[in-house]
């Protein structure tokens, strides 16, 4: 068979994409799917690194009440409004397979959760621990404000579990998490989910997966014309 | 477009956020209609740490 050059592009660098994300965020777990769908569509190369940034970072490890209670809450809105914001977070949620069961939700702080998430990339695993951690918040009822129930995640994708009570005990990624949010309000980001491409662009929000494509596109053409890879 | 904070922004123009809610002119979206979701700044006690 004949192989011509043009049969075997020359690999390319991926794509950095800086993503400041809560698992207490409705609209990062969908717009993580948008973009991933969005990346393969692009046919492009992407390296994902997940920051933290926390919605809320007032509420209570155990917040007592429904979900639209909170919202209605810390929006100043009628509990039938939130309830209709629910209902539509998850008829999009949905549409792009995931399945929220905002009955079962346990609302809380997410601080531990960031931690683990800094956790989990030191052992290479940051990926997978996000979206375990989404799965068990919006899918699962799980809650993840305690130790026990984090390590017990941890554990699901392959970490160790002791070792995960220890730092979270320690705290010995807070600092990281804290450094996370003080880049978030370097950078501007005053919501999420928000994704820094290549660190010079900046996407706000659970777009189309055409969107993430075509910003994928762009920005490698960008680094092309510049004199880069890919 | 800029972010404020030094990044050219990228993708859906439309999709411009307020304080608290993401409105999509044109598009099935409402005022309940976030794209994503909001925080307020960050305090110093929080981000002291707790």
């Amino acid at each position: 068979m004949e192989v011509s050059s043009e049969q075997s592009p020359a690999p390319v660098d991926p794509i950095r994409i800086d993503v400041w994300s809560d698992i207490a965020c409705p609209w990062c777990y969908i717009g993580k799917r948008k973009f991933e769908a969005g990346a393969a569509e692009s046919g492009l190369p992407v390296e994902v690194v997940y920051h933290a940034f926390e919605l809320s970072p007032d509420t209570p490890v155990d917040f007592e009440g429904s979900e639209e209670e909170y919202l209605a809450g810390h929006k100043g809105i009628p509990v039938e409004t939130a309830r209709a914001m629910i209902d539509r977070v998850t008829g999009i949620a949905e549409s792009v397979g995931l399945d929220y069961d905002y009955d079962a939700l346990h609302h809380t702080n997410t601080v531990l959760a960031h931690q683990l998430i800094r956790y989990a990339a030191e052992h290479g695993r940051q990926l997978e621990m996000v979206e375990r951690l989404f799965a068990a918040y919006f899918e699962q009822g799980r809650h993840l404000g305690r130790v026990a129930e984090l390590a017990d995640l941890a554990a699901e994708i392959g970490l160790d579990r002791a070792d995960a009570v220890r730092a979270l005990e320690a705290g010995d990624h807070l600092d990281a998490v804290r450094a996370d949010q003080r880049q978030a309000e370097e950078l501007g980001i005053r919501g999420v989910p928000f994704f820094v491409v290549e660190g010079r662009y900046g996407v706000s929000g659970a777009q189309d997966p055409a969107t993430f494509a075509d910003v994928l596109r762009q920005v490698a053409e960008r680094r092309t014309a510049e004199g880069g890879a890919a | 477009m800029s972010s404020g904070g030094g990044l050219e922004m990228l993708g859906d123009p439309g999709m411009v956020c307020g304080d608290d809610t993401c409105v999509i002119p044109g598009g099935a979206a409402d005022a309940t209609g976030d794209e994503r979701s909001v925080a307020p700044p960050v305090s110093p006690e929080a981000a002291a740490g707790r």
